[in-house]
């Protein structure tokens, strides 16, 4: 993939950078050790300068690295909805995520920790001139991937009352316990979004009230597979309801938070 | 005699580092590390570039087509070497000219003497 390449080729040209530089301390007396010492002491481990050159370089990253991780969530999302035994369920799910971190290549899923990397770098350079973009990767695609989540939850629900470890199970440990963290399960979705809030103020400098609002708008969407998937159902148009609360406050939330954040902005 | 170089502030630097690179590079070409070296001994330790500064310099002026480059062998290593264009030989003289222009501007100001708007 072109990405690749032209990674591989800054690390092939920043090792023979490294090369000379070795050569030339080699030249003023000291070992070949000391000499790398020297040299990587002055510019960097070429690894880690590579990876930044790179994230200034491709900050234009495939729209499908974003989409792949949502995807396999999604697909998961589905898979759980199929009417089957919890055990079969699982062994679906097992296969989704390793064709998955097969295909295209066998090492997809340690360029999607590499590309997450780069990203949170890329952000920081491209953010700026592209703060659209910036808020849909942060906001947009966590929003997405947790309204997927919980969009499962009423499928998860109707697997919990069939299964009879509803009798066993919830009344005398999930229900006690959720009623103990109340709130927190309340605002729990919350907690991606302020993830990538994170994220979006630290390296991307994005706008706090659009990184909001589409991650706002995410949250729905995101539960609305297992709302179709269960139609006529009540859990999960309850759930798609709670879904929209959040919008809401998630939206309201991003205004305060960009309010608050160009009261206190530093002129540059 | 001793010298005492003050520090470059780095936004100076910052707008000169492309026509810093062609000027180089129209001397002779050469690979990334060279130029980190003959910046240094040309302008007598004044300019030094690190290689995180330099390198995203030449693949810009890369994509732009003022330079190109292709891997070399020799001494038993392997360089990529730098080459200024047809190109970038207009661009180094086009902004050559606009820095002696801006050079001669402020030289003016700051080290004229009478005021342009002396009271008669």
């Amino acid at each position: 993939m072109a990405d690749a390449g032209k990674a591989l080729e800054v690390r092939r040209e920043l090792q023979a950078h490294l090369d000379e530089a070795m050569t030339e301390a080699m030249g003023q007396g000291l070992d070949a050790t000391s000499a790398e010492l020297v040299a990587v002491g002055r510019m960097g481990a070429p690894e880690a300068l590579a990876v930044q050159l790179a994230a200034t370089h491709h900050a234009h990253l495939p729209w499908r690295h974003y989409l792949a991780p949502v995807a396999l969530l999604g697909l998961l999302v589905l898979v759980w909805n199929v009417p089957f035994e919890w055990n079969e369920k699982l062994y679906l799910c097992m296969g989704a995520v390793l064709v998955f971190s097969l295909a295209p290549r066998p090492a997809t899923l340690k360029r999607w920790m590499r590309f997450l990397y780069i990203d949170m770098v890329a952000k920081y350079q491209w953010a700026q001139r592209q703060p659209l973009r910036a808020a849909l990767v942060s906001g947009g695609a966590s929003g997405l991937a947790a309204g997927l989540l919980f969009g499962a939850l009423p499928a998860l629900g109707r697997l919990v009352y069939s299964s009879g470890w509803y009798d066993r199970f919830v009344p005398t440990v999930l229900w006690p316990v959720l009623a103990e963290l109340g709130w927190l399960v309340l605002f729990a979705p919350l907690l991606p979004w302020l993830l990538g809030l994170l994220v979006a103020r630290r390296f991307a400098k994005a706008d706090p009230l659009l990184n909001g609002a589409l991650s706002a708008l995410a949250f729905p969407l995101g539960s609305l597979p297992g709302l179709l998937w269960l139609w006529g159902d009540a859990l999960p148009f309850i759930w798609f309801l709670v879904n929209v609360y959040f919008a809401f406050f998630v939206v309201a939330a991003g205004w305060i938070a960009r309010a608050v954040s160009r009261r206190f902005a530093s002129p540059r | 005699m001793e010298v005492i170089r003050i520090p470059v502030d780095r936004e100076l630097l910052k707008g000169s580092t492309a026509t810093l690179v062609l000027s180089v590079l129209r001397r002779a070409p050469a690979h990334g590390y060279q130029m980190v070296r003959e910046l240094e001994l040309l302008s007598k330790g004044v300019l030094t570039f690190k290689e995180g500064t330099l390198y995203p310099i030449l693949h810009g002026l890369e994509q732009e087509g003022f330079i190109t480059a292709v891997w070399e062998r020799g001494d038993g290593r392997e360089r990529k070497v730098y080459r200024l264009t047809d190109s970038g030989e207009a661009e180094c003289r086009r902004r050559v000219t606009q820095w002696q222009e801006f050079r001669t501007a402020v030289d003016d100001v700051v080290q004229g003497g009478v005021p342009a708007l002396a009271n008669p």
